[in-house]
């Protein structure tokens, strides 16, 4: 392990991880620009490299592109990626008043400490850890679905209705198009464009950006307040002093993005999401989360970038993917020669050893350079006027929604969804339960669906729903979600009479 | 009338719900029995949700924390410049549309005169932008720019 240790910090491989981490958070702060793509497109380019030094690169990728997303989630209220949905939650708030730079400093501290637990996890606890993404099956992902719809119930902040509007708006949207199960064609009015169903990113940035950039127009005010201190340092002390304060909210989120990101599938942005919505439940003002509660950035930040490890366990120890990254990487490790299973750790320990490292060591470099890059990042919004940064963010808007798939289309629905979400902001709905609702409907249709089948199959389709201890520990933590959100609310309004 | 004014938002969600609701349930029929589950259910919950908004607005007034905006017409303005651009953009190509569209959202989003120096700054960021982002996606990328 020392070897490979060594090797992860030859000068070569810190580089490559330096240039990854840079290239990967500028792509990632890019709405539109994946995390996906950009390990895509790097790796024919690791073909030729030594095959950790590969690894490392697109490790690094990886890792800065989770991270990046928090940049225009905290200063547009657009997240870069799907993960960073519920950084934008808080840290655009905080931006708002003035606090964006705090943001930023403590959505990278966040990412180290989670990124890192993510990484330990990979290097110490990967094959035990991976016996967890096999016991997930249809049903349980029905339940983990489920339990992600219920934090709607925290996301709406006393208007569990119009939550629910929300959340139903989204799950309908997330009905058009051929059926993930059944191939059933639903809601597409004769468009073949929608057989696909309504696409998630140019969903996500048309909810989110759209709504920002008229704000941003028709409001005379500045798009951020800015402070005249705030723009002197990063902040750092104060960011650290808050991180050590919210240890255990730390600690928790990444353990969470960890354990989310080792099943396949659930990903970044149900980490982000759980991690915020414990964070809330578990804070002693809850009510301060959505108006720019420093807790709730670093909440989702440390669990989005835990994942990153955590998605490698499958990945490396089964041969499952957790995520489309790491399905490109797996690709990348099978050209290479490198055959995952248990035995990989035995049998090519070396190259599995310096990934890991290299993959802690990228982690551990995105605190220098996120904070270099954030600190730059939140200047220039902040002193960019509005006639060069509405078209700035438009052009932005446009670029992400058409590059995922080269589909003009999507920049339509990308446009008509983002009026659409102005608009029923002015009736109270906001963006995050519908987008919950468009991206979790999938998993909890197919789920349903085939876990509905398998149990007629068997003739128990109630113990094949409510029989199985991962779901009933689901089910379980759900019921908490919901009773303690009711139990908040019940609070706010006894102090509260309005 | 006041209490018309103060409710009018609820009101337009709870309508703006059932209607969705009831448009997504009306073609469950023709659909599988499999495949009908979750769209039927999300229209009844948005209808169940919406009827709730209703009662809930009919029975006590609920606090609306939205103001009212200024300025509306340049978000008309700027909606309808944003879906002439996504329309046309396959019609035109990436570089013309966008070289007409930044113009038009800068003036939209424009509240005081602007020196000349202003304008060719704000020109110049233009063209390293769009040049910027087409060089990265058709040469970097890869992606097939129309």
């Amino acid at each position: 392990m020392l070897g490979a240790l060594a090797a992860a910090l030859s000068l070569e491989n810190l580089l490559l991880a330096l240039l990854g981490v840079i290239g990967g958070t500028i792509i990632g702060a890019l709405p539109g620009l994946s995390a996906t793509m950009a390990v895509a497109v790097l790796v024919p380019f690791t073909f030729t490299m030594d095959p950790s030094s590969g690894l490392i690169v697109l490790g690094a990728i990886y890792t800065g592109a989770i991270y990046g997303g928090a940049y225009s989630a905290i200063l547009v209220n657009t997240p870069g990626t799907p993960a960073a949905i519920a950084t934008s939650m808080d840290g655009f708030p905080m931006a708002r008043r003035g606090d964006g730079d705090l943001a930023v400093t403590l959505s990278c501290l966040g990412s180290v400490v989670g990124g890192t637990v993510g990484a330990l996890a990979l290097l110490f606890l990967a094959p035990p850890l991976s016996q967890i993404a096999l016991s997930f099956g249809p049903v349980e992902y029905f339940w983990l679905a489920i339990f992600g719809l219920s934090l709607i119930a925290t996301l709406s902040r006393g208007a569990t209705l119009l939550g629910l509007i929300g959340g139903a708006i989204g799950l309908i949207l997330s009905c058009v198009g051929s059926a993930v199960v059944g191939g059933d064609v639903r809601y597409t009015f004769g468009q073949t464009s929608l057989l696909g169903g309504i696409p998630v990113i140019p969903a996500l940035i048309g909810l989110y950006c759209v709504p920002v950039l008229i704000d941003m127009v028709i409001r005379p005010e500045a798009h951020l307040e800015r402070r005249a201190e705030t723009v002197r340092g990063f902040r750092f002390r104060e960011a650290f002093g808050l991180m050590r304060r919210s240890k255990f909210n730390v600690i928790r989120s990444a353990l969470i993005g960890t354990g989310v990101g080792i099943v396949p599938a659930a990903g970044g942005s149900v980490a982000g999401l759980v991690a915020y919505s414990e964070a809330r439940r578990t804070a002693r003002v809850p009510e301060a989360f959505g108006d720019g509660a420093p807790d709730g950035v670093i909440a989702s930040e440390a669990a989005n970038s835990a994942t990153v490890g955590g998605g490698f366990v499958p990945t490396l120890v089964l041969g499952i993917p957790g995520t489309p990254p790491d399905a490109i990487i797996l690709g990348a490790l099978l050209v290479q020669g490198i055959r995952t299973g248990p035995q990989l750790f035995t049998q090519q320990a070396d190259i599995v050893f310096t990934f890991t490292f290299g993959l802690l060591i990228a982690t551990l470099l995105m605190l220098p350079t996120g904070l270099i890059i954030g600190r730059y990042a939140f200047r220039l919004i902040v002193s960019v006027p509005k006639t060069a940064l509405a078209p700035a963010i438009a052009f932005l808007t446009v670029v992400g929604a058409f590059a995922i798939e080269a589909n003009t289309f999507h920049v339509a629905i990308m446009v008509a969804l983002g009026i659409f979400g102005w608009l029923v902001a002015r009736i109270g709905l906001e963006p995050s339960p519908i987008v919950l609702g468009l991206i979790l409907g999938p998993i909890a249709e197919a789920g349903f669906v085939q876990g509905w089948l398998i149990g007629g199959a068997s003739g128990n389709r109630l113990g094949m729903f409510f029989g199985q201890p991962i779901s009933i520990g689901i089910i379980a933590m759900t019921a908490i979600t919901l009773a303690s959100s009711g139990v908040f609310k019940r609070a706010v309004s006894q102090g509260n009479p309005e | 009338m006041s209490g018309l004014r103060t409710r009018w938002r609820p009101l337009v969600a709870s309508g703006l719900a059932i209607g969705i609701g009831v448009a997504a349930i009306l073609p469950t029929p023709q659909m599988s029995e499999l495949g009908r589950v979750f769209p039927m259910t999300s229209g009844i919950i948005a209808v169940a949700a919406g009827a709730g908004v209703l009662l809930q607005t009919l029975l006590r007034t609920p606090p609306v924390s939205i103001s009212d905006t200024p300025e509306l017409w340049r978000a008309g303005l700027l909606a309808t410049t944003l879906l002439l651009w996504a329309l046309v953009l396959e019609l035109f190509g990436f570089v013309v549309t966008s070289a007409v569209a930044l113009p038009c959202i800068a003036i939209i989003a424009r509240r005081e005169a602007m020196s000349a120096m202003t304008i060719v700054w704000h020109a110049v960021a233009g063209v390293v932008l769009v040049g910027g982002f087409s060089v990265l996606l058709s040469e970097v990328l890869n992606v097939r720019l129309p």
